[in-house]
């Protein structure tokens, strides 16, 4: 498994890059890989939001940010600098061709990178994420061609969490976020956060992947 | 030939349609992409299972279908 880091990358820019991984990787020219980010502010909605996934339009338009539909599962969420966006693009095979079972794995993931800075960060059933209290701090939405997984997650770490006022954030107006440098109370760096990923994405792949099916 | 849908996941026995990536009446290769599906917050994209003409869109977005169920019919 290659861990590679792209800095900061504009979206549409970000998903052609997916789109040659995936296509390398269905055709089994490289390994599983996964792709380290973030993006210029913009809002994406997946294939489960529409229209009514944003409450503000004009306060998006203000700011310069672009709204872009896209083909992952799950509705309308946010991304920005000082937010990580992790990507991998990974052969589903090793589970077992299970998607909700690799939904669990990115959950858990993402608890243990929360953790990893001293978050205990709870995964609620039927609203996929991790969430500490009631705040939303990590997303999950993803898409699955030929049993490969491209999109993936995103973790606030310290970005600005205002615009996500704008949109019904996963089709749900209610829903808060929060972000680690907010439950910490300590400014912190994407880079931090991107040195904890490759150990604990393979320590959990290994855990949940290479116990049941390899 | 009928489309059918896959199973996605253990003990899940629904998906949604969220897209047909070809009208009726159009050629299909062998593999190529079809129909996308949501379960939870993944899509997933069904190649055509063989080549053939799409003859009939039996199920169309937006819908909820179960594992197994036919929602399209190749030629």
């Amino acid at each position: 498994m290659k861990f590679i880091d792209y800095g900061c990358l504009d979206y549409r820019k970000a998903y052609e890059l997916q789109t040659e991984y995936l296509k390398k990787r269905i055709a089994g020219e490289i390994y599983d890989t996964v792709l380290m980010l973030e993006h210029p502010p913009v809002v994406t909605i997946g294939r489960l939001g529409s229209e009514t996934s944003i409450i503000d339009r004009a306060a998006l338009k203000r700011r310069g940010i672009d709204i872009i539909p896209v083909d992952r599962g799950g509705d309308a969420t946010y991304h920005a600098p000082g937010q990580l966006v992790i990507y991998p693009i990974v052969d589903l095979g090793a589970y077992g061709r299970d998607i909700h079972r690799y939904l669990a794995y990115l959950e858990t993931f993402l608890a243990d990178l929360l953790g990893a800075f001293g978050l205990k960060a709870a995964i609620i059933g039927g609203r996929r994420g991790a969430w500490i209290g009631e705040k939303k701090a990590a997303s999950i939405g993803i898409a699955v061609k030929r049993w490969v997984s491209y999109h993936g997650v995103s973790i606030n770490v310290d970005c600005d969490l205002e615009p996500f006022s704008f949109i019904r954030v996963c089709g749900d107006a209610a829903i808060q976020v929060t972000s680690i440098a907010r439950e910490t109370g300590m400014p912190i760096a994407v880079t931090e956060v991107k040195e904890r990923v490759q150990r604990l994405f393979i320590r959990r792949f290994h855990e949940d992947c290479c116990s049941a099916a390899c | 030939m009928k489309i059918v849908v896959p199973p996605l996941a253990e003990g899940v026995n629904e998906a949604t349609i969220t897209l047909w990536l070809v009208q009726e009446g159009a050629t299909l290769g062998k593999d190529q992409d079809v129909v996308e599906m949501a379960t939870d917050k993944a899509t997933f994209t069904m190649p055509s299972p063989a080549a053939g003409i799409l003859k009939k869109i039996i199920r169309g977005e937006g819908e909820t279908v179960k594992v197994g169920e036919p929602i399209g019919e190749l030629l």
